[in-house]
């Protein structure tokens, strides 16, 4: 089924189109929420919210970007919503420092995760909306509410921590 | 500024996918029945009667409105004295170029208390649906509904009353009237059933 005939089956309510739909997104989205939010119960939730947003709005889609983008945005900001709108900032200036955060030759994948989901609120929304899903800063300073110097000195110090973190975790 | 960048990026393609739940998409789907559901009720709402305000309603209104000042209330005569002037030459001047003459007629009908439709049934069935919905459905404080519903039978109570009146003295203006407010107060209590569905 093209992207065009999934639109349009879930318009007309069909069920099968609209299961269709969940199924090609539902582990990115879930992931997606996981992530921004750090808690399973809370992602059910934004999946199960963020899914009736978008079939309840899809005849709103203007189809200016892709679908798949489309439905991203509602999960994020459905995933905002869940941790109160605007996440935690750590009180940092918003001048990037000079000092280097070097990832080294090779990083864990586990203790990397491990690493995201210890990262307060702030930090780990810029880092996973920006690295792990492509963001751009200007993306996420609308998207969070925040000015693009704070979404750049966040995931600067977002990446700080997570080096720290990851050495911590290899050295015990 | 960042060394090695590519490991990060490598380590962030390598991150798991969660698989959602099945029961994720089983409260969709329930939310989404619910959805296909809504348009039946949806379409009764649209169809719940319009009243007209009563008789008296703009004298009410205009009595509590501020009354104008002296002094503004002689500017007003001063222009409307200066537009009446205006008008008249205007209409002088206006006869006397014009050498047809332009007929003017109007006519009043008044409507007879026995030709207006007695309507005040036809949203029997309506309101019974949206009571019979409102009744399956689950809520947040019953307790709201359950007074709602009170104030439903007071009114439908008042409404017998005043039909029955009728029926024993005739179509008399002022129980048409009570009747109408009546309505309007019935039709208050199903907008708020709607809103606890």
């Amino acid at each position: 089924m093209t992207e065009a005939e999934l639109i349009q089956g879930c318009l007309e309510n069909k069920r099968l189109a609209q299961k269709e739909l969940y199924n090609r997104y539902s582990a990115a989205m879930y992931t997606l929420a996981y992530r921004v939010t750090n808690d399973f119960d809370l992602a059910n939730d934004v999946l199960q919210e963020g899914f009736l947003k978008v079939f309840r709005a899809l005849p709103n889609f203007r189809k200016e970007s892709s679908l798949g983008a489309w439905i991203k945005t509602i999960i994020i900001r459905t995933a905002l919503s869940k941790i109160k709108r605007t996440p935690k900032f750590e009180p940092i200036e918003d001048h990037i420092p000079s000092d280097w955060v070097d990832w080294g030759n090779h990083l864990d994948v586990e203790y990397l995760e491990k690493a995201i989901q210890s990262l307060p609120e702030g930090y780990r929304s810029v880092f996973v909306l920006i690295e792990v899903e492509g963001y751009s800063h200007k993306e996420v300073a609308e998207l969070l509410n925040i000015s693009v110097g704070t979404s750049k000195s966040q995931l600067f110090y977002a990446k700080k921590r997570l080096r720290k973190v990851i050495t911590k975790l290899l050295d015990v | 500024m960042e060394k090695n960048k590519h490991t990060l990026q490598e380590a962030l393609a390598r991150l798991p996918l969660y698989e959602s739940p099945q029961q994720n998409w089983d409260c969709i789907v329930a939310d989404l029945d619910l959805d296909a559901q809504a348009p039946s009720w949806k379409t009764q709402l649209k169809s719940l009667p319009a009243y007209a305000p009563p008789e008296d309603a703009w004298e009410q209104i205009a009595g509590e409105l501020p009354t104008t000042s002296a002094k503004r209330r002689k500017l007003w005569t001063k222009l409307a004295s200066a537009a009446a002037i205006a008008l008249l030459l205007t209409v002088g001047w206006w006869q006397t170029q014009e050498k047809e003459t332009v007929q003017l007629s109007l006519s009043q009908e008044i409507i007879s208390d026995q030709e207006i439709p007695e309507d005040w049934d036809q949203d029997e069935e309506s309101i019974a649906e949206v009571m019979q919905l409102a009744a399956n459905s689950p809520m947040e404080n019953p307790a709201d509904f359950d007074r709602l519903k009170e104030n439903l039978n007071e009114l439908n109570q008042a409404k017998a009353e005043l039909m029955a009146l009728m029926e024993a003295y005739g179509r008399d203006p002022k129980v048409i009237r009570e009747i109408g407010e009546i309505e309007r107060q019935r039709s208050a209590v199903i907008k708020k059933v709607v809103t606890l569905i």
